[in-house]
């Protein structure tokens, strides 16, 4: 069923004078992972909070459930996880209060999904949350959410401060939790590497824009990088992007077909331009968006 | 509710507190007391004189300009500066042909004061009933108190119980009088630093001033019947030295006087003065063996009087205007409005929307043009804020600017 | 799942509630020692004539600003968790309505001040009664009130401040908290607060209003 469960519609927003979003509009179908990607600044957690509803875009409008984000029903938000940057969560709670107190708010409530999460940890059942180090928080963060068994996972940020292992954790239970289908993820990370092994979509910002909205696979097995050496100074390179010195070597990217990439920089006046590369996620978005 | 209903509530609670606060704090740093001159009555000159004592030259001079030396400020007023003149054995034997004595001129000194405050105060509801002549020197504080309302009782203070006994005395003898319950007031001078006392006066469900002593342990009660000739508004109990009145009888027309005890009886003397309004003017009264001198001070002034002792008659008066202080001058223009929420004519705490003239709306249009032309915002924010505060003035813009979004820099066309 | 947020809301506040009970119900102990000496030393009359004639105030100088202190100190507890690390979205996202849910967070705190206030006021109350008649005992309850009263909006003025996403914006709030809340501390003698009553009444239902302001603030994302 092709159903969408995120919509976001000509979003404009600015804060002060500085454009953030332009005209920004996408969407999410129902089972889909996706990860919304971009450098610092480019307005991930604004979208995430829009989504929330907890900021009211300049114009535009965003839907979840079909309905507006700035006023979801409290059915609607029962539908949606959240977790916040930093898996900031009710930390004067202990492990045992958090569970008692969420659980009377959700009724396909999975109490079992949360302490089979939490009995992995080095925790006791009354330990405070905030003592526990980021790693344990995340895990109860995500034990929650598990056991709320939302519709929508709405992630901000959720490798900020995790060492690799609680990383590959988190990802290994989301795709876990996704896999009937069902269930529709909406991401963010830092971490490019872990988002390569769980999300179908991607959409990368750039400042103001989007710059691409595909699946992970067609960015993964498209784009492509190519290193050549220029006798004359390489100009606006059509169907590439981020064309850049390295050394005395040049690097480009590109979507286009390998055969027809290297033909046309051969064209350019490219010399000794190298096959087309198969790049990690990490190495697209670095391709896409710059280093800078 | 809305989310403008709450801002609009919040807007006026915070004009509010504005209009409240920074007057109150303008005043604390502005206000000055009011100066008026001191003004006695000379027996010798027959006029009003006006007495300095910082100028030790010449600390008195008439209305009229002539100045007098210290020394001939001590004679020309005997009657203020008797104790002066004992000290340096220059006290006449007599004035007015009046033969004087140190003893006769205490005991017709009075001194008095009201206080529009003492009007509105919350009243006590429990009293202190002394014995009227203790057989030892000084007045002691009885160990019970009473209250007079629907009924009397006597409550004794160790074990905070009715005294019955006493009670039923007290309220027999009220009764047997015809006073009629519940009391509307009951008024009495409960300081024990006096010679004696003169107890209560009551005034009964029937608009009938009551008085009521101790006598030796025994209830006293009288009807002054005053009533029947003043329309009695408040009373104020005073133990004259000489014993000539029971105290300051306020009538509800603006009269004052003094409730004259003469052949067992009670006897009202109006003072010769212009109607006082208990509730907002200021009264003092020093009196001496042959002049009262009056003072009233109201908003717009201070009169005086100088009254014949025996009959209360005008001899001499005299109007000082009120001079505004720096206060008043400056609030006529920044506060053409403000609030307040004490008074010095009233103990009792309630906002007080006080109107100062419709200058300060100078100040007002000012502001609201300033906002409308100056500060940024969109064209539909700039002319609600400059109507706010064109009405309401400084305290609106302060309101304005305590809440978001007064100033916005990149407003949504 | 009033019932979650009003558990949540006591686990964030006990100990702030625990400290005010502890110190409501020393001064209280220190109340009754305080007029236990006044009798023993000075002796009743002497202390009734005090409060009959000079208007004395007979319970201790803390009954001023305690109730103030343990507003300000359960406001705190209860609001500063929500706004570090921005918890009041946590908060605002449970299946409830937003507006229920600050509701909730802010009778529970009124009715937990209430549950501090009153005991100590009844017993200070009936306790004191057997030293003093009524009118006595009337006349303090009556001076006392506005400052309690201050105690529960100086609460909802701190979760006013808390909830309010803008620093800005927060130190404003603070000063018109501490412009408004005098009103509570003009002097008088006994009984001079009776007409300022319905008044306080406004206060305490603006002050209780004014959190939804800043909760509006927050939804909308203003920084």
């Amino acid at each position: 069923m092709e159903e969408n469960i995120i919509e976001c519609e000509r979003v404009t927003h600015y804060y002060g004078s500085r454009l953030i979003h332009e005209n920004l509009s996408f969407e999410v179908k129902r089972g889909k992972i996706l990860g919304l990607l971009g450098k610092n600044g480019t307005g991930k957690t604004t979208i995430i909070n829009i989504l929330n509803g907890f900021l009211t875009p300049r114009a535009g409008t965003c839907r979840l459930f079909g309905e507006e984000t700035s006023a979801l029903s409290p059915r609607t938000k029962a539908r949606v996880g959240l977790l916040l940057e930093g898996h900031v969560q009710h930390a004067y709670f202990n492990v045992e209060q958090i569970e008692r107190f969420y659980r009377r708010f959700f009724p396909r409530w999975r109490r079992e999904a949360y302490h089979e999460l939490l009995e992995k940890l080095q925790v006791s059942r009354t330990q405070k949350i905030s003592t526990m180090s980021r790693g344990q928080r995340s895990q109860v963060a995500l034990g929650l959410l598990f056991a709320q068994d939302p519709e929508l996972l709405v992630l901000d940020d959720f490798s900020m401060g995790l060492d690799p292992g609680y990383r590959r954790l988190f990802v290994e239970y989301l795709k876990e939790y996704a896999a009937g289908g069902e269930k529709t993820i909406f991401l963010t990370s830092h971490i490019i590497q872990d988002m390569e092994l769980l999300i179908d979509d991607c959409i990368i910002l750039d400042y103001g824009h989007v710059l691409l909205h595909e699946p992970t696979r067609y960015i993964l097995d498209n784009f492509r990088r190519y290193h050549f050496s220029a006798l004359v100074p390489a100009g606006e390179l059509d169907g590439f992007c981020n064309t850049t010195r390295v050394g005395d070597r040049w690097e480009t990217y590109s979507f286009l077909p390998p055969a027809e990439a290297t033909a046309r920089l051969r064209a350019l006046g490219a010399v000794d331009a190298s096959a087309g590369e198969r790049l990690s996620l990490e190495d697209a978005f670095i391709g896409l968006t710059g280093k800078y | 509710m809305r989310k403008k209903t709450i801002h609009i509530i919040l807007l006026l609670f915070i004009t509010c507190v504005a209009a409240w606060a920074l007057p109150a704090l303008v005043k604390k740093a502005t206000r000055v007391p009011e100066r008026y001159p001191f003004i006695y009555y000379s027996s010798l000159l027959r006029e009003l004189c006006i007495i300095d004592y910082g100028d030790d030259e010449t600390p008195l001079s008439t209305l009229s300009g002539e100045k007098f030396s210290e020394a001939q400020f001590d004679s020309l007023l005997p009657l203020l500066n008797f104790r002066q003149l004992m000290a340096d054995g220059h006290l006449p034997d007599s004035i007015d042909g009046i033969e004087i004595t140190p003893p006769l001129l205490r005991s017709k000194s009075v001194v008095f004061r009201h206080n529009p405050v003492d009007t509105r105060t919350p009243r006590p509801r429990l009293h202190v009933l002394f014995e009227s002549m203790p057989r030892r020197v000084g007045i002691e504080m009885p160990g019970d108190v009473f209250r007079l309302e629907d009924r009397l009782e006597f409550i004794d203070c160790e074990t905070n119980r009715v005294d019955v006994e006493k009670s039923t005395r007290f309220q027999q003898a009220l009764e047997r009088r015809g006073y009629r319950f519940p009391a509307r007031w009951s008024s009495g001078n409960p300081n024990p630093r006096k010679a004696y006392d003169e107890g209560y006066f009551s005034l009964d469900a029937s608009g009938r001033l009551f008085h009521l002593k101790m006598v030796n342990g025994k209830p006293y009660v009288r009807d002054t019947r005053v009533s029947e000739r003043v329309e009695v508004d408040a009373f104020s109990v005073f133990e004259a030295a000489d014993k000539r009145f029971y105290g300051f009888l306020f009538g509800k027309q603006g009269d004052i006087y003094i409730l004259e005890a003469r052949d067992g009886g009670y006897h009202p003397l109006k003072l010769d003065i212009e109607p006082f309004d208990a509730r907002r003017d200021r009264l003092v009264i020093m009196g001496n063996l042959l002049y009262w001198n009056v003072s009233v001070t109201t908003t717009a002034g201070r009169d005086y009087y100088a009254l014949r002792t025996s009959t209360l008659e005008r001899v001499a008066s005299h109007h000082a205007a009120h001079a505004p202080g720096p206060w008043e001058r400056l609030s006529r223009w920044t506060f053409p409005f403000y609030l307040t929420f004490d008074d010095p004519d009233s103990a009792y705490v309630y906002p007080r929307l006080h109107f100062t003239g419709w200058r300060g709306g100078i100040v007002h249009l000012l502001l609201a043009l300033a906002t409308g032309f100056l500060v940024p915002n969109n064209r539909r924010r700039r002319l609600y804020h400059s109507s706010y505060i064109l009405i309401t003035g400084v305290a609106g813009l302060l309101a304005l600017l305590a809440l978001p979004r007064f100033i916005t820099k990149n407003p949504i066309k | 799942m009033i019932q979650a947020i009003c558990y949540k809301e006591w686990i964030k506040t006990r100990g702030a509630v625990l400290l005010s009970g502890v110190l409501l119900a020393a001064y209280a102990v220190y109340a009754f020692i305080h007029t236990g000496q006044l009798f023993r030393v000075d002796g009743a009359v002497a202390t009734w004539s005090g409060v009959i004639l000079k208007d004395a105030f007979l319970l201790p100088g803390a009954t001023r600003w305690l109730p103030l202190a343990t507003g300000l100190m359960v406001g705190l507890a209860q609001f500063v968790p929500e706004l570090t690390e921005r918890r009041l979205k946590l908060t605002l996202h449970l299946p409830l309505p937003a507006g229920r849910v600050l509701s909730v967070m802010l009778l529970h705190g009124v009715i937990t001040l209430l549950a501090l206030y009153l005991p100590v006021a009844i017993a200070l109350l009936s306790g004191l009664s057997a030293y003093y008649p009524p009118e006595i005992t009337g006349a303090l309850a009556w001076r006392a009130l506005p400052w309690f009263a201050a105690g529960i909006a100086a609460y909802l003025f701190t979760a006013w401040t808390c909830v309010e996403p803008s620093w800005q914006q927060r130190v404003k709030n603070v000063l018109v908290a501490a412009g408004a809340l005098p009103a509570c501390y003009v002097d008088g003698p006994a009984g001079s607060y009776l007409p300022f009553l319905p008044w306080l009444v406004v206060i305490l239902a603006v002050a209780f209003l004014a959190p939804f302001q800043a909760a509006g603030r927050f939804k909308e994302g203003v920084q």
